[in-house]
């Protein structure tokens, strides 16, 4: 299962965090922190897998992929394939950036309504709901219409 | 008016200080509040959206989660859309608020509006609590059959957080999954799929086998998948939905295992999918080993044909042929899969994964490291070992400690001679001395002890001392030498340095020719530079270099081939250290001189230690500890420090010794080598050991008349000392508390348990099973229940039969963790059967705090 999804700057300030599991706030900011530092000292060109059981848990890999000023990550069990939430990632930053044309920091940082809105498309109860990247745009929008012109709306197929 | 939630966040990053940032949050927070009292229905959804960000950043708040249950009882979807992200993001399954939110939900679950049943179940699959789950459980399932496919995936996931949390209502999701997996949407697939599996995962015995009937269905997915019967929107690079495909083979997997129908019906495909995955071309891209490495994974955990093993152990040649980083982490990670079922397949790679260790990315050398640990074996330990070697020079810093550790394991096991053993410690604790454990330097030492053998003694004391006197002296010499090192060489010197000649007398130990022959009396001199340079040794055995210094002298002076040249200067080195600043020294160095006094004691007192026995620390962590009754003082002695608890509290790297002849000097030795200082005697509190008041009388009495009155205080001494010297021990060197207790007693059967406690907090606890009755017991079994917060973890017994008139044959270890710390409790259950009349015995017992020393 996906334990937790973060997405941080190259500063270290989370830009979105989303938890599956238990989590005490505290226990959060710390993940955070933990995942930056481990991310923030590893070279490009390396692999996208790390394995610290001293920062993230026995049996925790954190996964991650680097997009210019943002790391997103994300921590899993033993049950997960690295190689599909790899893809995973990218088919997130890819709807995100179809969503905002060409999306930077700041999208994520004004409009973070609209980037959980495709993270809960995408991920569910630290599990992988749907992945195809058109798909969520068409649920998201109709998301953000439902918002404008309250309930009533058309239903999903 | 508040502002509004933009401006918060640019005033937020417009702070240039950490203190800046603070004062602007509370000011806002302060505001929020003030908007939660006053009731600000108007501006709820931005406040609460404010408070979400300033939870990403880190801030308290508590305060504002009333206020997200009222969004989601609002009419408006933009409010209940805006409530239940902050429902998931702010509050958790473990607070009481969230009872309150129940009812909201519920109805939500119901509403005509599928993306507001579809918010409701995000939620509940979020943050869902047991007591919500148990309240919801029906109307979610009911949901796995609407109308629409974005709702019933929704709801296969909610299910998938019921079944986490409550267990006891996951039956009736049981029924849906058939129709869930012949679902014709890609969504409900895999959400189905995940429920599968949870629900295996949950019930394993009951509800495998019936979702077992599922594999046909699963089969037919994968196959349709290849033959791109699905929409191709969910594509990736060309490869046919690869997340359904991965999330399918490993629910394979599971029905697969263990059993052989399953495993012949999954097959075919299983075979088809290796062969038209890889069909797809020469540069496979990314996608496409993901669903490999899923598919030989599960080949590999089913009954597979061999013929179908076959395919799946060349696929990974492929793999590791790759030269994407990502592609060769993940083949090792399989590697490491395929080594339990067919080792041999995996050593043919082995040249590859070595050279993996030296890679440049820290997550590629973890794994290989590991896997190069599973394939060591007792005909490849030396060139492997060498691999390693070579690389602990050039490894760096925050590595070399995992790689000192798997080294030292793998010598220790799969060393061909004690001599190749003492060779490459060594050769690791000049490289890495700080990085090596202290139980790895314990393991060699009574490996050394062990052998029995003056070829391996010379060796031994060769090797050490050229690489001790190379750190101090050589050419490369060390700005501090290893600690570990200096230990390890002074304690095989102090033993052994009698199969040495005696040599030319050295005055200082610079003057030794590099190189050459090492003698008895190059070695003192070095001892004595250690005695005097001790406390400039590193790492955590660095502090006990002069400790070993000391008491490794006095036996080198007391050998009777040694004696004569030796005596006179060590006698001189035990003056001068009297006035030592170091406590322990200083002590000893008293002790000593007072010993040298009476030589037929003394002889006695620093002969050799009797060869340890070694017990493997991979295979048998902790033993039984008998200690071998010995004569007149010499077992007072031996109890009196506890020999025998000593080596159950190192309880790492060496096992049962027989503390026959420790007596003295070579008792106190022996428990600096076990106990890591003498710290450990005053941890003694043990009912089993000799009370700490006892130690005066007995040895008085083994100095017999000879000893005069100080002799005796000197000795006790020597204890009390240990008791001052304990709190300047590092934490580390923290004395483990241990105890012995006699947890089942009846009828001639009983249960003898030993507690100790480790470092980390956790208590081991060794159970020895005696049978007094004239008659075998067969079927034993011990089941052992602990209150709630401590975890049990058991390891199986040696044997489930006690054979009549035995004590301490069979064993069985478990290990005791403790959440929080509460005092130990331990109910037991003993089930055995009479061999004899072929009854069947079941008692109880329990083992209370009141039985246990309060250091546990």
């Amino acid at each position: 299962m996906i334990k937790c999804f973060i997405v941080v700057n190259n500063t270290g300030v989370p830009r979105l965090t989303k938890f599956y599991e238990h989590c005490t706030p505290e226990r959060q900011q710390e993940l955070v922190r933990n995942v930056f530092e481990a991310l923030h000292s590893r070279a490009d060109g390396l692999c996208n897998f790390v394995e610290d059981a001293k920062r993230f848990g026995k049996g925790v890999k954190l996964i991650y992929r680097h997009f210019a000023t943002l790391y997103f990550a994300a921590l899993v069990d033993e049950n997960e394939s690295e190689l599909g939430i790899l893809d995973l990632i990218h088919v997130f930053v890819e709807t995100l950036d179809s969503c905002f044309e060409n999306v930077c920091e700041l999208d994520l940082v004004f409009n973070s309504g609209k980037a959980y809105a495709v993270l809960d498309e995408i991920i569910m109860a630290g599990a992988v709901i749907e992945t195809s990247s058109q798909a969520v745009l068409r649920r998201v929008d109709e998301i953000a219409r439902a918002e404008r012109f309250g309930v009533g709306i058309a239903h999903a197929k | 008016m508040s502002q509004r939630l933009a401006e918060f966040i640019r005033g937020v990053r417009a702070c240039r200080t950490a203190a800046e940032e603070r004062a602007l949050v509370a000011r806002e927070a302060a505001a929020l509040r003030t908007a939660f009292k006053e009731q600000d229905n108007a501006h709820r959804h931005r406040n609460v959206a404010k408070l979400m960000f300033m939870h990403m950043l880190g801030y308290p708040t508590h305060f504002g989660q009333m206020e997200c249950l009222k969004l989601i009882a609002e009419e408006s979807f933009a409010d209940k859309r805006v409530g239940y992200l902050s429902l998931s993001l702010l509050l958790d399954e473990r607070q009481e608020v969230l009872m309150l939110v129940t009812n909201s939900m519920k109805s939500d679950l119901t509403s005509k509006n599928h993306f507001v049943v579809g918010l409701s179940l995000c939620a509940l699959g979020g943050v869902g609590s047991p007591e919500m789950c148990r309240d919801l459980a029906s109307e979610v399932c009911r949901l796995l059959n609407s109308q629409s496919s974005y709702v019933r995936k929704k709801a296969c996931l909610a299910s998938v957080r019921i079944v986490k949390k409550a267990p006891d209502v996951t039956e009736q999701f049981l029924g849906a999954v058939p129709s869930l997996l012949n679902d014709r949407h890609h969504g409900v697939l895999i959400a189905g799929a995940q429920l599968a599996l949870e629900l295996c995962a949950c019930e394993p015995k009951e509800y495998v086998p019936r979702i077992r009937k599922e594999v046909p269905t699963i089969c037919r997915i994968l196959n349709s998948l290849m033959g791109t019967g699905f929409a191709s929107e969910h594509d990736v690079d060309g490869i046919p939905d690869p997340f359904l495909q991965v999330a399918l083979l490993r629910l394979l997997r599971v029905l697969g295992e263990d059993d052989a129908e399953a495993s012949e019906q999954m097959s075919d495909l299983l075979a088809s999918v290796v062969s038209n995955t890889q069909g797809t071309g020469g540069g496979m891209k990314q996608a496409a080993y993901s669903i490999l490495y899923e598919c030989v994974r599960t080949i590999m955990s089913i009954k597979a044909a061999s013929g179908l093993r076959v395919l799946a152990i060349n696929t990974l040649g492929k793999f590791l042929g790759n030269r994407d980083n990502n592609i060769r982490y993940v083949s090792l990670s399989l590697l490491a899969q395929c080594v339990r079922v067919d080792i041999q397949a995996v050593q043919r790679h082995r040249s590859v994964v070595v050279e993996c260790v030296k890679d440049a990315d820290m997550s590629i050398r973890r794994r290989a490291l590991e896997l190069v640990y599973a394939l060591v074996n007792e005909t490849n330990a030396s060139t492997l070992t060498k691999e390693l070697l070579d690389y602990l020079h050039v490894a760096d810093v925050e590595f070399k400690a995992d790689l000192v550790e798997k080294l030292c394991q793998l010598v220790s096991m799969y060393a061909p001679s004690v001599a190749f053993y003492v060779d490459t410690v060594t050769e690791v604790m000049v490289e890495a001395g700080e990085h090596i454990k202290e139980n790895a330097v314990r393991s060699l030492l009574a490996a050394v002890s062990a052998s029995g053998d003056d070829s391996v003694y010379r060796h031994s004391c060769q090797a050490l001392f050229t690489a001790c006197w190379e750190c101090y002296f050589g050419e490369n010499r060390k700005t501090r030498t290893p600690g570990s090192l200096a230990c390890a060489t002074c304690w095989v010197l102090g033993e052994y340095g009698d199969v040495l000649d005696i040599g030319v007398a050295q005055a200082n130990a610079k003057d030794f020719a590099a190189g050459g022959q090492v003698t008895a009396s190059a070695a003192v001199a070095l001892i004595e530079h250690i005695v005097e340079n001790g406390r400039e040794c590193s790492g955590a055995l660095g502090f006990f270099a002069s400790h070993y210094a000391i008491t490794a002298l006095a036996k080198l002076a007391s050998r009777a081939n040694l004696e004569g040249s030796l005596r006179g200067r060590v006698e001189a080195v035990l003056a001068k250290t009297k006035g030592s600043s170091i406590l322990e020294v200083q002590a000893r160095s008293v002790e000593f001189s007072e010993l040298f006094r009476f030589n037929v004691a003394r002889k006695a007192a620093f002969e050799r230690m009797p060869a340890m026995e070694v017990a493997n620390m991979a295979t048998a962590p902790l033993e039984e500890v008998s200690v071998a009754s010995a004569d007149g003082g010499a077992a007072a002695v031996a109890d009196l420090l506890g020999g025998a608890d000593l080596l159950g509290d190192a309880g790492n790297g060496v096992g049962p010794a027989a503390p026959a002849a420790a007596i003295g000097g070579g008792a106190d030795l022996l428990g600096d080598l076990l106990g890591g200082g003498g710290g450990d005697i005053g941890g003694m509190t043990a009912p089993a050991s000799a009370p700490a008041a006892a130690p005066v009388d007995p040895l008085a009495a083994l100095m017999g008349d000879s000893a005069p009155p100080p002799t005796a205080t000197g000795l006790g001494g020597l204890l009390g000392s240990e008791f001052s010297a304990a709190p300047q021990m590092p934490v580390a060197m923290q004395p483990a508390a241990s105890a012995m207790v006699k947890a089942f007693d009846k009828d001639g059967v009983s249960v003898t348990m030993n507690f100790s406690k480790a470092a980390d907090g956790s208590v081991t606890v060794a159970a020895s099973f005696g049978n007094a009755t004239p008659s075998d017991l067969n079927s034993f079994a011990l089941q052992v229940a602990v209150p709630k917060g401590i975890t049990l973890e058991m390891r199986p017994a040696s044997s489930s039969s006690i054979p009549a008139g035995s004590s301490g044959a069979v064993t069985q270890t478990m290990r005791l963790q403790r959440e929080v710390m509460r005092p130990l409790a331990l109910r037991i259950r003993v089930s055995y059967t009479v061999a004899s009349t072929g009854a069947a015995v079941q008692e109880m017992s329990q083992v209370d705090a009141s039985m246990l020393p309060a250091g546990l």
